[in-house]
Order: C-alpha cells, then sequence, then structure tokens
C-alpha cells in the first residue's frame, strides 16, 4: 500500500515548480540587456552532458536497490545516452574533430536536436510503459536493444544522403515541434497517472519534462529573440531539465532509505509486540496450571475428607 | 416568535435528556467545509505563478523591447555611419585627420566620447567642431547626432579614436540587446 503525500506537500511542490518555470522565464524577459550572458553554450552543453550521464547512473543505481519500477532502467539507460549525444554534438563544434564528423555550422542543425529528440521519445516512453515485476528481467533487455536501434537507425538516417533532399533547418525544425508535442504529451501523461501523489520521482520528472518543454519553445524560432539568445537560452533549460532528473533520482534513493527505516522500526515493532504477548500468554498459562494445580490439590483434599 | 422557541425547546427536551445546544450539524463538518471553501497562501501563489509564466510568454512572443531596442540600434548606426563619413569627406579636403581625435588603442576610453555641437563644456571630451558646418556654411554635418539612451550633458554617447596609421573608429558603447556597433574606416 502506497503512503499519499499530504496535500499540502504536493501544492508546495507544484507552486515550486511554477516559481521555477517563472523565474526561468523572467530571466529570459531580461536576457537581451545582460552583457555576460555570452559565448558559454558550449561550456554549459558539457556541463548538461555530464549531468545527464551521472543521473543516468544514479537511476541505475536506484533500479539495481530495488527493482520495483522499471521507469528507472528506461530512464537510467536513456539518460546515459542523452549525455553521450549531448557531448558527441559538443565534440562536432571543436575544429580538431571536423575531419571525424560532418555536420553543417548552423545552429538549426541535427546535432543541436538528436539529443532532444531522444528524450522526449525516453521520456514519452518512460511514461506510457507499465510492466510489472515477473517480467521487467525479461523487458529490460529488449528495451535495451530497442534504445540501441533507435539510436543507430536516428544516426544512419541523418548521416546518409537518404534525408539529403530535404533543407537540414527544415528537418531540424520539424523534429524539434515533433519532439516539443512528445514531450507535452508525456507530461501531460505523468500529470493524469497522478503518481505524484504517492512517489516524489514522478514529480520531478515532471518538473524536468517542464524545463524541457522550455527548452524546445526557445529552440524552436516561436519567440521574438535573438537566435543566439534563444539557442542559449535552450540549453540552459535543458540544464535545468537535468538537474532537476538528478535531484528526483537522488530523493527517490533518500525515500527508499527512509521508507526502508520506517519498515524496520514497524518491524521491530510488531516483534516487540508478538513478543510481549507471548510473555503475557506464558504467564496466563503458567497462572492458569498453577491455579489448575491449586484447585487439584484442593478437590483431593476435599475427596479426602468426604472419604 | 414564541411559538417557534416553544417548539424548538420541545423538539430538543426528548423525554429526560434535554439537550444544551440545538441539534445541527456536528461542528467539524461546517469547519472543514469553510476550509475546502476558502483559499490559502500557496493556492494564491499558484495561481499567480502560472499567470507569470503565461504572460512571460506572451511578452517573449511580441517582445515589444526588443523592437524599440533594434529600432534605437539602427538609429546609432547611421549616426556612426554618418560620423565617419562627415570625417572621412573633412580628411579628403584637408588632406589630415582632424588633431581632436585621440590616439588609442581602445575606441570605447575614458577621454574618447564625443563632444555634441553647440555651447557645451567639451573639457574631457573630442570637440569635432572642426567638421560640423559654422554659419557661413563650411563644414560637412550640421550637428553631431547623439545617442538615443545617453544620459550624458555635453557627451553624445559616441566615442572616437585612431591608430595613428590612419584609421579611425567610432562606436557606439550604449548599443544595446550585447549588440557591438563599431565602424572603423581608412582615411587617406
Amino acid at each position: 500500500m502506497k503512503k499519499e503525500l499530504s496535500s499540502k506537500h504536493i501544492k508546495e511542490q507544484f507552486l515550486l515548480l511554477l516559481v521555477a518555470d517563472a523565474s526561468f522565464l523572467l530571466f529570459a524577459v531580461f536576457i537581451g540587456d545582460l552583457k555576460w550572458f555570452t559565448n558559454f553554450r558550449d561550456f554549459v552543453l558539457l556541463i548538461s552532458g555530464i549531468f545527464a550521464i551521472f543521473s543516468g547512473i544514479i537511476s541505475m543505481l536506484r533500479y539495481s536497490a530495488q527493482k520495483d519500477s522499471i521507469q528507472y532502467f528506461i530512464l537510467g539507460i536513456g539518460l546515459i545516452g542523452v549525455g553521450i549525444l549531448d557531448i558527441i554534438s559538443l565534440l562536432m563544434t571543436l575544429e580538431n574533430f571536423e575531419a571525424l564528423f560532418s555536420s553543417g555550422d548552423s545552429i538549426y542543425s541535427f546535432r543541436m536536436i538528436f539529443s532532444k529528440c531522444f528524450l522526449s521519445f525516453l521520456l514519452f516512453f518512460s511514461c506510457f510503459l507499465e510492466v510489472d515485476n515477473i517480467r521487467m528481467k525479461k523487458k529490460s533487455f529488449r528495451i535495451l536493444g530497442f534504445f540501441i536501434f533507435i539510436i543507430l537507425t536516428a544516426s544512419f538516417l541523418i548521416y546518409s544522403k537518404i534525408l539529403g533532399g530535404f533543407t537540414e533547418e527544415y528537418m531540424t525544425i520539424s523534429f524539434s515541434v515533433l519532439s516539443l508535442i512528445l514531450l507535452v504529451v508525456a507530461g501531460m501523461g505523468y500529470l493524469c497517472k497522478k503518481n505524484w501523489k504517492y512517489e516524489n520521482i514522478d514529480f520531478w520528472i515532471i518538473f524536468s519534462i517542464s524545463f524541457f518543454i522550455l527548452s524546445q519553445i526557445f529552440y524552436i524560432p516561436f519567440l521574438n529573440l535573438e537566435t543566439e539568445y534563444a539557442v542559449d537560452l535552450s540549453v540552459l533549460a535543458q540544464f535545468f531539465g537535468y538537474i532537476s532528473m538528478l535531484f528526483g533520482f537522488l530523493a527517490s534513493i533518500r525515500d527508499l532509505y527512509v521508507r526502508e527505516i520506517e519498515e524496520q522500526k514497524e518491524l521491530e515493532f510488531t516483534k516487540k509486540k508478538v513478543e510481549e504477548a507471548y510473555l503475557t500468554l506464558r504467564k496466563e498459562k503458567m497462572s492458569f496450571v498453577d491455579e489448575q494445580k491449586k484447585r487439584g490439590k484442593k478437590e483431593k483434599k476435599e475427596n479426602g475428607r468426604d472419604k | 416568535m414564541d411559538m417557534e422557541n416553544a417548539n424548538q425547546s420541545e423538539i430538543f427536551n426528548i423525554g429526560n435528556i434535554s439537550l444544551s445546544r440545538p441539534l445541527q450539524a456536528p461542528i467539524f463538518v461546517k469547519e472543514s467545509e469553510a476550509s475546502k471553501n476558502k483559499f490559502s497562501i500557496l493556492d494564491v501563489m499558484v495561481v499567480i505563478s502560472a499567470f507569470i509564466i503565461v504572460g512571460c510568454l506572451v511578452y517573449l512572443f511580441f517582445n515589444p523591447n526588443k523592437q524599440g531596442s533594434e529600432s534605437r540600434n539602427f538609429k546609432r548606426e547611421a549616426d556612426i555611419s554618418m560620423i565617419l563619413s562627415s570625417i572621412y569627406s573633412y580628411t579628403k579636403e584637408h588632406g589630415e585627420i582632424p588633431k581632436e581625435i585621440p590616439v588609442t588603442e581602445q575606441c570605447m576610453q575614458v577621454g574618447n566620447e564625443i563632444c555634441k555641437t553647440g555651447p557645451h563644456d567639451c573639457t574631457g571630451l573630442v570637440n569635432l567642431d572642426s567638421i560640423v558646418q559654422d554659419s557661413e556654411g563650411n563644414g560637412k554635418i550640421i550637428s553631431l547626432p547623439s545617442d538615443p539612451e545617453s544620459r550624458s550633458v555635453n557627451g553624445t554617447g559616441y566615442f572616437i579614436s585612431q591608430d595613428g596609421r590612419g584609421n579611425i573608429t567610432v562606436c557606439a558603447p550604449y548599443a544595446e540587446r550585447n549588440v557591438t556597433l563599431s565602424f572603423t574606416k581608412y582615411m587617406f
């Protein structure tokens, strides 16, 4: 039986989500006049990649600690993949790797959206997958294979000439819109599942999805912002998304630990009660036996007198 | 009224049991209903945050600040290119660069700001009256333009420098939204 979180706790969590999103958007409103906000995109991209890999490892750790939900496995594998893709996309921008990777210099290039698309697909997939404990082990290998298949297919499509007929910018924006839709659906799915009433991790996933949605909104040129700023903000939002995801996994491990302590306490309490009950029963039994003996002696005496 | 009170007292005196309080819904039920209808500070903050998010997105969609900044930056571009062209014409006519233009490595430096046209104190500023038209019509420019956002009393908000090898740079450090506006031209 899952323990429901208090309504105040839930309200506070959602207030935190909205305040964080509002603060980020307010930052975006004033960013145009901030002089220091330049040339740090690559740095944030690198840190994001590292954070994503770290979050993935923590998620896998959580999954190995208690195999109660395959969600951790999917997110773990996916986040490690996303982190690697982020770092590859960063390497592609470096001059030293020009010979190794062939990608355009445009901001709206496949290298920029590869990890974003993969992430949105991953969250969408994790939202609608419910697997019980028995089938989990079999499923985990299939899922791993499925993700590897997707990465290989996408890489083949992107670096082969099949999509060459389309302009790269056109394809990039189309894929970005698709991943935005997937993220919105995943967010709605997590909200409708209402697991956030019981588990902190679901709230943190919704939190990170909200930042990933903001990241996509800034990347797709919908807003009246300079392209460079918009892309910088997109990368920054993605970074905050990874941080919140990491925070969620850590909170989940903490919850697991707290739950384990509570269960241990309950077990101790039950054990104590059983011992007490046993002792009382024993005492009662002893007193009953004594009483029976006394009564037996009394009856014997009475019988003796009668005789 | 008395009849009603009498009836009520009859109702609440059932047999030997007399109720000190009229029969009504238990107090805790009423309180919980009241608390359900009330908005807590958390609810209000949630609603305000949601409005801020929507407001920010709408603002970023239209972004009127960006439009204004861009139009001011266009004016700055036009102004500094006009100043540079006037100095170029002056140099072609006189065969030398105006002596007032300081020789410095950087354009944006103290003492490099161009002084306004008219009765202004040009101490510590670059006085370019030589290129401004006088009453007889000699000069290349009617008046020196000022930066639209400059708060300076005597300075135009535009800066000028030369490298000593014939290159003159005019820059607009007050350009908005991180735009760098700086034009350099070889005068000879």
